[in-house]
């Protein structure tokens, strides 16, 4: 294992109260944003667990509304998240969730609604303001941030995987990993791939045009931006 | 050099007649694949979030949400700073690291150092330490250096989770790390910095976590501002000349066991100890409540 940057103990600058119900909320309702592609408009936001119970306290509705705003862990803006968002026309709606055992303790549900391209995700803020999303759409996934990552939702056609590891080649991405699910009664499949290179411009296009592709989000690495020099 | 161990580090400054600080910017520039002055830069980068938490901190005269913390940094620091028993050092010191939990409970700007529930001590005790020492901005940063060596070092064999390990490992290491901030700053050597960083963590271990109703105020707060003066005098006995009899490792590695042994209760459950006693559960079963019953009601 490579050494520890001392920026991992000294760090990260973030907002109060906790890394894992402030930073980490901010990281998901972020999240949130890209995968929806545009500015959100509508969202309700589900506290499981420990979320459910010190939301208030933590500040973890500021917070995800700030994340949905696209404002990182350090931005003073948080701590008056609700002002800004009525700026941007934004509504969030909370409420308590019981997502049950098989979820962390700090998981939240979000909801962007949208007639066209509506967002749902869950994920789990597990520490240190690190997060994992469990759940896009209705599929499991399992994504940290730590990479960049595509999220592509396509038609369940033989030899799509195929034509998109092609798409990636063409670029000379390397992918770190590759995860495909699909839905047998929709014919649809959700197949996220983390990259070790940040994405060319032009993928999100070429991918587009591979048969059958719905939908394609390229996520930058979640700290991006939070880089210390 | 892995950061498994503090001894690698303590040999290599030694052999090169060259400071704790300065080894572990050398070793940030050569794993980060860049020169000593980017990493430095970041380093100043986070010493001026630091510097303006603790500024703000003091600054803080109003009640937290949940009415549990708020204006006590800058209560001691009006009310005690002349004539105070444990000298004016101490007092200052204590109300910058509570000045900067308050702050980072208002939704402040902090630095997570290595928690945001421990991020008081480290700030308040270099901007102290300094101070006395009339420092340079250099050697703070090299102190700061010091004490992410002691941070990686405990994260490596043991955490700086408080859900993992309990408090002793938030507040514990934030107090080890310092420690030996402040004996770098003061020029202590690179044994003294170490020592005075064992002698912080010995006396946190065990330490429980317990947050009243879950939140990072209650004990949290005030456990910051104690452990900033613990941190200085541990870096005063190490300065002295005088050694931890358990080397630093041996003491990770003991933080590490007991941590292991402590029940889940005791670990950011808040299910037991603070939280499980009376007040403890009245004030989360009041702040569960949204004002709907009064705080005296639920106490009863």
């Amino acid at each position: 294992m490579p050494d520890e940057s001392v920026f991992r103990i000294l760090g990260p600058i973030m907002t109060g109260p906790s890394s894992s119900h402030t930073a980490g909320a901010v990281r998901i309702g972020r999240t949130a944003r890209l995968l929806f592609g545009k500015e959100p408009k509508k969202v309700i936001v589900y506290f499981h667990g420990s979320f459910a119970e010190t939301w208030k306290g933590h500040g973890s509705d500021k917070a995800v509304i700030g994340g949905l705003l696209g404002f990182k862990t350090f931005d003073e803006r948080i701590k008056e998240a609700e002002k800004y968002a009525e700026k941007a026309e934004l509504h969030v709606q909370f409420k308590k969730i019981n997502l049950g055992v098989n979820y962390h303790p700090n998981s939240i549900k979000i909801v962007v609604e949208d007639e066209e391209n509506p967002v749902t995700l869950i994920a789990e803020s597990v520490g240190g303001g690190d997060i994992l999303i469990r759940e896009i759409l209705g599929y499991k996934t399992e994504i940290s941030g730590n990479s960049v990552t595509m999220i592509l939702r396509h038609k369940d056609i033989v030899g799509t995987l195929s034509k998109i590891t092609g798409t990636l080649s063409q670029f000379e991405l390397n992918i770190l990993s590759i995860r495909s699910k699909d839905i047998p009664r929709k014919n649809e499949a959700l197949t996220t791939i983390e990259i070790e290179q940040k994405a060319p411009e032009k993928l999100k296009e070429k991918l587009m045009e591979v048969e059958g592709m719905q939908l394609v989000r390229i996520l930058p690495k979640i700290t991006e931006g939070e880089e210390m020099f | 050099m892995t950061l498994t161990s503090v001894e690698p580090f303590i040999e290599k400054a030694k052999a090169e007649g060259k400071s704790l600080g300065q080894i572990m910017i050398e070793h940030e520039a050569e794993i980060q694949e860049t020169t000593e002055d980017e990493v430095i830069a970041g380093m100043k980068k986070i010493w001026s979030v630091m510097t303006n938490s603790v500024h703000q901190g003091l600054k803080i005269t109003e009640r937290s949400p949940s009415g549990m913390s708020g204006g006590d940094a800058n209560k001691l620091i009006s009310e005690r700073k002349k004539n105070s028993l444990s000298g004016q050092t101490i007092v200052k010191v204590v109300a910058r690291a509570i000045g900067v939990g308050e702050f980072n409970s208002s939704m402040g700007i902090i630095v997570a150092s290595p928690t945001a529930g421990s991020s008081g001590v480290v700030p308040a005790v270099v901007y102290t330490a300094a101070e006395v020492c009339k420092a340079s901005e250099e050697t703070i940063i090299k102190g700061l250096f010091a004490s992410a060596l002691i941070g990686l070092v405990c994260d490596a064999i043991a955490s700086t989770s408080g859900s993992e390990h309990g408090c002793q490992a938030e507040i514990g290491v934030s107090a080890a790390m310092a420690a030996s901030a402040a004996t770098e700053i003061a020029n202590g050597t690179p044994d003294q910095v170490i020592n005075a960083a064992a002698i912080a963590l010995k006396n946190c271990l065990g330490l429980a976590c317990d947050p009243v109703a879950g939140l990072v105020e209650v004990p949290c707060i005030k456990r910051n501002g104690v452990m900033a003066a613990e941190a200085m005098v541990a870096a005063d006995m190490a300065l002295a000349g005088i050694e931890s009899v358990i080397p630093f490792d041996d003491v990770v590695s003991a933080m590490n066991e007991i941590g292991r042994m402590m029940p889940c209760e005791l670990k950011e459950t808040s299910e037991g100890g603070l939280a499980n006693t009376k007040t403890g559960r009245g004030y989360k079963i009041w702040l569960k409540s949204s004002g709907s019953r009064s705080l005296e009601e639920t106490l009863e």
